[in-house]
């Protein structure tokens, strides 16, 4: 049957994860097939000069995210820095969405758009930081959501995006290695 | 033995059967048990047809409808065409008990909303984590893929999630069978967290419940699929590698 948390456009039809089914091994390999198949897609389709970036206008969320990634990647920042991070994982856990304005409840405000692509990738990012920063898995959960919206409108991004999403997807696998591993879970097993 | 400052808010679900289960097993009985649900007549139907007694199973018997259990003990209960907790109709009922302590089995998906918190009743809720460290949605397959523990603690439902003052908690070893977490270990996992908290207002007269420290508290969201999988394939693994040993 395949993969089925990717459907049409995920910030539209939106994927709830509820009592999902246990399906084994074959919905591991069903989740693998389908990473590796859009990876390489987002090969094939990012070559070539990467120009300049994709987004001409930038919102404040994607500034924040912006600092927040800087932050993260510095190694410094106290709580603030992952009290900001939990502040968007809750947001876009409820909402499946990242909007492009919030207001001082964390509510996307009225005028608010939420199809600002590089603010989901560089929110992918400070994910990936913060779980190697944290080891704690709700990111990473957080992450496998995110990169399956973003799976779900790949073919919207520019060059630079896919790249910027291929080496994302890379650390997801990377990650989802060494915890199956640590399980006792081999890819190979039935 | 009749918990006379006690009752039951029983939802139709696998949560209430195990405590329905552990109550009537251990002799401790609210003295009012408050079934609600948007398929009253769909239950009593169900009773009525159910012939196994069940007693006898590992954990409880996830088959048996919340009604049997009910019945066949002789509990006190009304039956509520409501699923909704928050309703004003269910505010009322609850309101009209004259028990102080309401344990709680609910509907997922549903937070009490602040005006039940009005009523003069203290709410007991079992969640399926070790508090404050597993806060929120699915934290038995977190706890599992971080800790390698299960656990559960009872609190005193408060307006914030899973931030109530915590009454006792326990955590729990792998079961030794495969045995379905979502229906019957985390239920079950909750059943004897009730229990141990309920023995400790036997023994002692009142609850000595504390507020929950904020340092280490985490909050989790319901866990992605592929991560459940880990949990879920990573538990079975672990049941095979050590099945009569306890973790």
């Amino acid at each position: 049957m395949g993969y089925k948390y990717i459907t049409g456009n995920n910030l539209y039809e939106k994927q709830t994860y509820m009592y999902s089914e246990y399906k084994g091994m074959e919905f591991i390999k069903e989740y693998l097939e389908s990473r590796k198949s859009c990876m390489e897609e987002l090969e094939e389709t990012s070559g070539g000069h990467a120009g300049g970036p994709d987004v001409a206008m930038h919102s404040n969320v994607l500034e924040d995210l912006s600092r927040l990634r800087e932050e993260l990647q510095s190694g410094n920042g106290g709580d603030w820095l992952i009290k900001s991070v939990n502040a968007y994982t809750k947001s876009f856990e409820v909402r499946k969405r990242i909007y492009t304005e919030y207001d001082d409840d964390w509510k996307p405000s009225s005028s608010a758009g939420f199809e600002e692509y590089e603010s989901y990738l560089v929110f992918a990012e400070c994910l990936l930081l913060s779980y190697y920063r944290t080891k704690c898995l709700k990111y990473f959960s957080c992450l496998l959501k995110l990169d399956d919206s973003l799976i779900s409108i790949h073919d919207r991004m520019g060059r630079q995006s896919k790249r910027q999403f291929l080496r994302i997807l890379e650390q997801e696998l990377d990650i989802f290695s060494r915890l199956a591993s640590a399980n006792g879970i081999s890819e190979g097993a039935s | 033995m009749v918990l006379e400052n006690f009752a039951l808010l029983a939802a139709d679900t696998a949560r209430t059967k195990a405590y329905l289960h552990a109550m009537i097993r251990e002799n401790m009985l609210p003295s009012m048990c408050v079934i609600y649900s948007d398929g009253i007549p769909k239950m009593q139907q169900d009773a009525q047809l159910y012939k196994k007694d069940g007693s006898d199973d590992e954990y409880f018997d996830v088959k048996r409808p919340v009604l049997s259990f009910v019945q066949k003990s002789g509990m006190p209960h009304m039956l509520i065409e409501n699923k909704d907790i928050n309703s004003g109709q269910m505010a009322d009922v609850l309101a009209g008990l004259e028990q102080e302590y309401l344990i709680y089995s609910g509907y997922g998906g549903y937070i009490l909303k602040p005006h039940l918190f009005k009523l003069g009743k203290k709410f007991m809720h079992v969640h399926a984590g070790i508090l404050p460290q597993y806060r929120g949605s699915t934290t038995a397959y977190y706890s599992f893929l971080q800790e390698k523990i299960l656990g559960a603690t009872a609190i005193f439902l408060s307006e914030g999630i899973d931030e109530g003052e915590v009454i006792t908690q326990e955590t729990f070893a792998m079961p030794k069978k495969p045995v379905d977490m979502d229906y019957v270990y985390e239920p079950y996992m909750r059943s004897r967290v009730l229990i141990k908290a309920v023995r400790q207002y036997l023994e002692n007269g009142a609850f000595a419940s504390r507020p929950q420290k904020e340092k280490g508290a985490e909050t989790y969201f319901i866990i992605h699929p592929v991560l459940k999988h880990l949990a879920m394939m990573g538990m079975e693994k672990a049941m095979k590698q050590n099945p009569e040993e306890e973790m």
